[in-house]
């Protein structure tokens, strides 16, 4: 039997168990053989169907077929759609499929069961083991994911509500540019939603579970499982409001947020985050660091407890609360800071306050002491009237400060001052060779602005007796790969006693003078600059020991010593001399070599006075600028060779 | 480029490969911070020449490495690999922002730049992924 209608028409949905509870009450007779039944559409509140063909093996229980070339859902259109069930049960009351299929364009299928109940107009639908790469042959905007893997789904739905209960096995997928990603993940979803009018609240919870349970990957944060996820919310028209949400990731901590997106404009209209307390030890290299690695950031690692709170609007964000208890940060070798305790309350749109305190830490090599950062913060304005920070037996001192985001650049400035530390402590915590004296500085100002540190005013420290002072100091990129230093500088007054007895030099008696002009480093190695030391002026005692000698003309290499006066030298330990100096001039790695004054074929290095006279000569005029720094480690570690006979 | 004639002998690719630069008056480049980058680069080579060979990452036509095809990485493994191409591109930048300046040319580096994105890619290994004129990935 066949029946056909070629027009569209309306029907309730449960038009299908109508027509089959008609015919099986007037004409069953005449079904023994199968019925088929062709409708041209379909068309209901929740759906249109059109195209459809329906095939019966017997009306009181069989197979049966329905085809539908078009239908349209949810405002979604499948075309050429195949359901078989492999026993169909219709009454006026009850349609009920078991061991039913979906069948995908390529004829790939979803197993499923499903009962539609036509009082309560209720549908319980049923996927079991089904492939989820079928899902995405009939959901084509899925295809790019590449879904792989299975799943058991059961839906409960009405025209009010609607319950899912998902399990996902070995649930595989990829967004096509590998920023969205999950392997073999092991999860159970539950949802439910009601509908008041025109919106509809729901509900959601997810557990991936920590063990064996596979892997994700949102670019660039990576997770193994161990997360549950509760959230409620509504849906309306006009937005999707999450109303809260939490998530809990084992081992890190918790985080409750909220979030309204408007669907009309596409865009983000408010947003809450707040964290409970987090174990830094696995939140930093975990949520933190993968941020950082992707500017080539420094290696951070953490231990402690923080907490975050975040709120945006439409604008952006628009406060952030961070806190951290007995907290402990380290930059490599570099940087730390122990027993942190911080409360930092940031507002776009007006002015806090943030405590910020450290019991110690270490820069470098250099120990410091605690610490306490009370920085006044309003908007993208940070400044910090003043701050101190224990340097060994010193301490380093910060006057307004002030930082700005300026166009899409921070700005910052600051003053500051070393108070004197002691030479010894300093020369040993850095490994140098051990000096005498006190260490201090003046910062008159240092800015920060388009990548470039500078330093206003002359950055001045006391050594060795004098002055040691930089002027035009400039760090292009400091943060950067390679910081590039650019400066000048003079020496005065320095005392030569103190000098050569640090450096194990020998023993010079005197003081020089001394200037590096045009100073250009690149990654801490210089590239260029014109230098120079001399004789200070004045009346003082000038001596210099035989061993002294020797190392100066090792610096200048072979050619050097050759000009000593040799014979009766030996006999005596120390010299008088009258001047002394010494210039590079450093261009492409190559020392362009000087003296006090010239002589034949070189240049007077120290020129003799008093009894016994010696005259010290250069004559290589261009020395290797990585060979003079050899040599002259050669010299401080005592290795030099260079004899004089 | 016109004021400079640079000539780039590539020893090692991606590992060393870094040159001489000669402008006008034989301009040596091959500074102290040039071997820092070049040892930099070459230690992270090891690390790096799988992935070029797998095809997740590729050499783009700008002279740097960027990870084309993350879904040839294993998940576990995809932070690593995004850290490894970010401090490759880091190091690149610099160094031909450090030859231009070696140079005396800082503005030459828009051009060097371009001009190690070639070699690269022309002393690239046969079935690494690089970048043609149009941007396209293709396999060498």
């Amino acid at each position: 039997m066949v029946i056909v209608i070629s027009r569209p028409v309306s029907f309730p949905l449960n038009f299908l168990a109508f027509v089959a509870g008609c015919l099986l009450q007037t004409a069953a007779p005449a079904f023994a053989q199968g019925i088929t039944l062709t409708l041209d559409a379909i068309e209901h509140p929740a759906f249109t169907a059109r195209q459809i063909g329906l095939r019966l093996a017997d009306l009181s229980g069989g197979s049966a077929e329905l085809d539908i070339g078009q239908l349209t859902l949810a405002g979604r259109e499948f075309k050429h759609v195949r359901l078989r069930c492999g026993e169909l049960r219709m009454t006026s009351a009850i349609l009920d499929c078991r061991h039913g299929a979906l069948h995908a364009r390529d004829g790939a299928a979803l197993p499923l069961e499903f009962t539609y109940r036509t009082a309560s107009r209720q549908l319980d639908l049923s996927f079991k083991d089904a492939d989820m790469a079928v899902v995405s042959t009939l959901l084509p905007e899925l295809a790019a994911y590449r879904p792989g893997g299975r799943f058991d789904a059961h839906v409960k739905a009405s025209a009010d509500s609607l319950e899912l209960a998902l399990q996902l096995h070995q649930f595989a997928f990829a967004s096509a540019d590998g920023k969205l990603a999950g392997d073999k993940i092991e999860a159970s979803l539950t949802a439910s939603a009601k509908r008041y009018d025109a919106s509809w609240g729901w509900q959601t919870s997810m557990t991936w579970p920590e063990s064996k349970s596979g892997e994700f990957y949102w670019a660039p944060l990576y997770r193994a499982g161990g997360a549950r996820l509760a959230a409620t919310g509504q849906f309306t028209p006009e937005a999707v409001t999450v109303n809260e949400a939490t998530l809990m990731l084992d081992g890190i901590g918790s985080a409750s947020g909220s979030l309204q997106w408007r669907r009309d404009t596409g865009s983000l209209n408010a947003a809450t985050i707040e964290t409970g307390s987090l174990d830094l030890a696995v939140a930093v290299p975990q949520l933190v660091q993968p941020f950082l690695d992707l500017r080539a950031g420094p290696k951070l690692s953490a231990s402690g407890t923080g907490r975050v709170a975040a709120a945006w609007d439409a604008v952006g964000m628009r406060q952030l609360d961070l806190a951290f208890d007995g907290a402990t940060l380290e930059a490599g070798t570099a940087f730390a800071l122990q027993g942190i305790n911080a409360r930092i309350p940031w507002r776009r749109e007006q002015a806090t306050q943030a405590e910020f305190r450290a019991t110690g830490g270490h820069f470098s090599r250099l120990a410091l002491g605690a610490v306490d950062l009370p920085l006044a913060m309003h908007g993208l304005e940070f400044s910090l009237p003043h701050a101190e920070i224990p340097l060994l037996d010193g301490k380093l001192l910060f006057e307004d400060f002030h930082a700005a985001h300026v166009g899409d650049a921070w700005q910052w400035r600051l003053a500051g001052a070393l108070h004197p530390i002691s030479m010894p402590l300093l020369t040993a915590a850095l490994g140098l060779p051990r000096m005498t004296g006190l260490l201090s500085a003046s910062i008159p100002k240092i800015s920060y602005a388009n990548a470039t540190l500078t330093l206003d005013g002359a950055l001045v420290i006391s050594a060795f007796d004098g002055y040691f002072s930089a002027s035009g100091l400039q760090v292009i990129d400091p943060f950067g790969r390679l910081p590039r230093v650019r400066a000048d500088i003079e020496a005065r007054h320095l005392d030569l006693g103190m000098l050569t007895e640090t450096f194990s030099f020998g023993d010079i008696r005197g003081y020089i003078d001394g200037d590096i002009q045009g100073l250009e480093m690149s990654g801490m190695r210089p590239l260029s600059f014109n230098a120079s030391i001399r004789s200070s002026p004045g009346d003082y005692k000038k001596r210099i020991s035989q061993r002294a000698v020797q190392n100066i003309s090792s610096l200048g290499g072979a050619g050097a010593g050759a000009a000593i006066q040799r014979s009766f030298l030996r006999f005596f330990d120390t010299f008088g001399y009258d001047r002394l100096g010494l210039s590079c001039r450093l261009v492409n790695g190559i020392c362009e070599m000087g003296g006090i004054e010239a002589a034949p074929q070189g240049y007077v290095i120290v020129k003799g006075g008093g009894i016994p006279a010696l005259n010290v000569i250069g004559y290589n005029r261009r020395v290797n600028w990585n060979e003079l720094v050899t040599r002259l480690q050669d010299v401080i570690a005592g290795n030099s060779k260079i004899e004089i006979r | 480029m016109n004021a400079i004639k640079i000539t780039l002998s590539l020893c090692l690719l991606l590992a060393v490969g870094l040159s001489q630069a000669q402008a006008q008056g034989n301009l040596e480049v091959n500074t102290p911070a040039i071997a820092q980058l070049q040892n930099s680069m070459q230690s992270r080579y090891l690390q790096l020449a799988p992935l070029l060979g797998s095809g997740a990452v590729g050499l783009a036509r700008d002279g740097t490495v960027q990870l084309r095809d993350p879904n040839a990485v294993p998940l576990a493994q995809r932070q690593a690999a995004n850290s490894l191409v970010a401090a490759e591109n880091a190091d690149r930048s610099a160094l031909y922002r450090e030859i231009a300046r070696a140079n005396g040319k800082p503005e030459w580096e828009g051009e060097i730049r371009a001009t190690f994105g070639q070699r690269w890619i022309d002393k690239a290994q046969s079935g690494w992924w690089v970048q043609d004129a149009r941007g396209n990935w293709m396999r060498k």
